[in-house]
């Protein structure tokens, strides 16, 4: 069989010879060094352990008995090294009992002496061979060990990005406790992964108004997460005049500034309103969105609200403005359809009938306990391990205007 | 995914899997494109087999649907079940895509217009 030597071929092998007999030790370095190996010679074990770390012999040749350490012992210890050496074992004693307390104690090879120099050269050529493969081995271990370093690494630093940019999209989300001219936002969220594809918020317009959107980017991951980003942006009252501009202008806007430069078919649905809170007015423009709900004393259901086409396919497309009015104490709920697609194994989808019914159960006189309540059967519906993003944002009127 | 390519309607009859979610729909997508890149006019998505779909699943619809009609083709739906139809309607695409019974009907559709 013809061995792959090329890990040994750049440098001759180390060998440490080990030999407390100074004739036999001369005669042994002769020879070993006629067959190419760079020899160091040691007198007993204590020399060749002392010696060791600085050598880094890739095989030790040690007579067994020895005045101090005998060759056994050396080899045990020289086994417990990080790099530990072939040991080649030379004893007088060539009896099978000698063999097996050579080869337990960690020697690699035994060889009774005398011995042909024929003889001693074969088994260093068997030698040869288990340290070239030991170093090609230790190649490839050291790269793949690099390699996985690598990757951990860069799993690492990719890990600390999402976290940072995920910290940076619920920078966007509204803050807790909202209120504008008595009226009060509510809000829940929950992403199916490290970033979401859902956004929304709700922000005084002017000093009698007050905006919100809620939109759902399609598919998930980092690609839906910074178009989410970017269209959080793009409808936030820094880009966007929200006291001229209706909300089906603004999504007609936002519509033609859609960009899917990966060409992956993205496409946003949204929902765009603007609230008179004198009045309670609200106009509301709908690109394919899951309709909101209205929540009163007497009652919860979805409002009929006809829906355009989602943002991103039609650059075009006209939106249309939907006219309400709100009465004191109504609740506007606001939600993705992750609030209710969520599917269970057993249980099925949650649904709106389950969304409507949490909130009925709960009761009016706490509509923030309600939220909370519905967000939070909402997760356990689906064990906690969230299929889609959930948005609840729930925009609630005071009692009077 | 299986193709089935109609040449007098120069369309593609597309049978789409069980299960479409977003670990698979860059393949599909790229696949269905390159065939339009090559001249196939008109796709047929056939929706029959398809258990369920996520907005992943729909992105492809989307990716054809803007595809097409750069080429002046056309896309068109067969027989999908509740769930994915529901999917279709709540997002409002069906305004975008016809949907058929059967194959056979919208094959016919694709060769008369």
């Amino acid at each position: 069989m013809l061995i792959d030597d090329s890990a040994c071929a750049s440098e001759p092998l180390k060998l440490l010879l080990v030999e407390d007999t100074d004739s036999e030790r001369f005669y042994l370095s002769e020879l070993l060094n006629q067959q190419g190996f760079q020899v160091t010679e040691c007198r007993d074990g204590e020399q060749a352990l002392a010696w060791f770390d600085d050598c880094q012999p890739d095989i030790v040749v040690s007579d067994w008995r020895m005045p101090g350490m005998s060759g056994l012992d050396l080899c045990r210890l020289l086994k417990q090294k990080e790099r530990p050496p072939y040991v080649l074992m030379l004893t007088a004693n060539s009896d099978t009992a000698n063999l097996i307390q050579g080869i337990e104690s960690g020697a690699d090879d035994y060889l009774g002496k005398p011995f042909l120099p024929a003889v001693l050269k074969v088994r260093l050529l068997a030698a040869r061979r288990q340290v070239c493969l030991n170093r090609r081995l230790r190649t490839q271990y050291d790269a793949l060990r690099e390699s996985l370093r690598s990757e951990y690494n860069l799993r690492n630093q990719l890990l600390e990005d999402l976290q940072n940019a995920a910290s940076l999209q619920r920078a966007l989300l509204p803050a807790k406790g909202f209120r504008h001219q008595g009226w009060s936002g509510l809000h829940h969220f929950a992403s199916a992964s490290h970033l979401a594809g859902d956004l929304f918020n709700v922000f005084p317009v002017d000093e009698n108004h007050l905006g919100f959107f809620i939109a759902d980017i399609s598919g998930h991951g980092t690609a839906a997460a910074l178009q989410a980003f970017a269209l959080g942006l793009r409808l936030g009252p820094a880009h966007v005049d929200w006291r001229k501009q209706a909300p089906s202008e603004i999504l007609s806007v936002v519509n033609r500034q859609f960009t899917d430069p990966g060409q992956g078919g993205q496409f946003a649905t949204v929902q765009v309103g603007r609230i008179d809170c004198r009045s309670g007015d609200l106009v509301i423009a709908n690109a394919a969105h899951p309709r909101p709900l209205l929540w009163r004393s007497d009652g919860c259901k979805q409002l009929d609200l006809e829906g355009g086409l989602p943002l991103g396919i039609e650059p075009e497309f006209t939106y249309q403005d939907h006219h309400l009015r709100l009465e004191p104490g109504d609740r506007l709920l606001l939600v993705t359809d992750g609030t209710y697609e969520g599917n269970h194994a057993t249980r099925g989808r949650f649904g709106v009938t389950n969304i409507t019914g949490t909130l009925m159960q709960t009761g009016w006189s706490a509509p923030e306990m309600a939220l909370e309540q519905l967000f939070e059967s909402i997760l356990t519906w689906q064990d906690y391990s969230l299929q889609d993003d959930v948005s609840l944002l729930m925009l609630c009127a005071p009692e009077a205007f | 995914m299986k193709q089935q390519h109609i040449v007098e309607s120069n369309a593609l009859v597309v049978r789409l899997p069980s299960e479409v979610l977003m670990s698979q729909t860059p393949t599909y997508r790229a696949a269905l494109l390159r065939h339009m890149d090559d001249g196939v006019e008109n796709i047929i998505v056939d929706l029959s087999g398809v258990r369920y779909m996520d907005s992943s699943g729909l992105s492809i619809l989307v990716s054809l649907h803007k595809k097409a009609r750069e080429q002046g083709g056309r896309v068109v739906l067969v027989s999908p079940n509740d769930g994915v139809r529901a999917l279709i309607e709540l997002t409002s695409l069906n305004q975008l895509f016809d949907i058929y019974a059967d194959e056979k009907s919208a094959i016919e559709q694709c060769v008369m217009s």
